[in-house]
């Protein structure tokens, strides 16, 4: 009896989509993003990413000291994800207007207001600078927040959804 | 006025991410989510590239805030990684979500790092 038979055999959550940053039927057909999803994803992501901006000027992080700003950002961020893909779950298919939602809100606007290259090279920059317990500490806190984070995202929008 | 230039850039970031994601998913196995770690530590390469830079010349110009805030922070993506990650989970592939989790975090932090250390050779 071979030890792995089906795979991805238990779902807790099988109609969320697994990578939510790309479209589902991409797998269908040859990798071509219709323009207007392209669009969509565009125009989220300039948002995003001037939230983000802004956010960092705001409040600025000091050299050598813990980027609390990029972590707020990441893990709110990981949240409203989880809450954004449930919620539209809650509403239907993924496709039409709903699936606009999913690129203009989630791959756009979230995946570009979130980063891991901020986190990436700060945790490096402080290793570097023999802040190695710090920079440790933050990714650790980053990677393992933004897990419970999505999870209660996703929880929320559940709880919601069951009872309307 | 950078802003606006910041914004486009991370624009632009994030159409990558989202034709390179599609584009990887038809490639890779359809189980792992090997795209989302692609593109996170090759956006973290070139910010920690951008980041050496800057150390090395003692201060920021535009173009790396664009690159680098803009471009990078637009490309690569926490909120898609950590989704992923609880996906496995819910999925009972505890040792994926592990990798995925674990994995992300080492291959982005030493991209950076190395980036960093090309970075300061210019």
């Amino acid at each position: 009896m071979p030890k792995k038979i089906a795979r991805r055999s238990y779902d807790s959550h099988p109609n969320l989509p697994f990578d939510p940053d790309s479209d589902r039927h991409a797998i269908a057909r040859p990798i071509h993003a219709d323009t207007a999803h392209i669009a969509v994803v565009a125009l989220g992501a300039f948002f995003g990413t001037l939230a983000r901006y802004e956010l960092g000027v705001l409040f600025p992080t000091k050299t050598d000291g813990w980027p609390m700003t990029t972590l707020l950002i990441n893990v709110s961020g990981a949240f409203v994800l989880g809450l954004l893909l449930q919620m539209l779950l809650n509403h239907g298919r993924d496709a039409g207007k709903l699936r606009a939602l999913r690129l203009l809100l989630g791959t756009g606007f979230l995946g570009a207001f979130t980063t891991y290259s901020s986190l990436a090279t700060s945790a490096a920059l402080l290793m570097r600078d023999d802040h190695v317990l710090l920079a440790s500490m933050y990714i650790l806190v980053s990677v393992i927040a933004g897990i419970i984070a999505a999870a209660l995202g996703i929880r929320v929008a559940e709880h919601r959804g069951a009872r309307s | 006025m950078i802003a606006l230039f910041i914004a486009l850039a991370g624009s632009l970031g994030g159409v990558a991410r989202f034709i390179l994601d599609g584009h990887i998913r038809t490639k890779a196995s359809h189980n792992f989510p090997w795209a989302t770690l692609l593109i996170n530590s090759s956006g973290s390469l070139l910010l920690g590239m951008v980041s050496g830079i800057v150390l090395k010349h003692h201060g920021f110009t535009h173009a790396e805030a664009i690159i680098g805030i803009g471009f990078c922070g637009g490309y690569t993506t926490f909120s898609t990684a950590s989704f992923e990650t609880v996906r496995l989970l819910e999925e009972r592939r505890y040792g994926s979500a592990f990798s995925n989790a674990a994995g992300g975090a080492l291959l982005t932090v030493a991209a950076a790092a190395l980036g960093v250390a090309i970075g300061l050779r210019f």
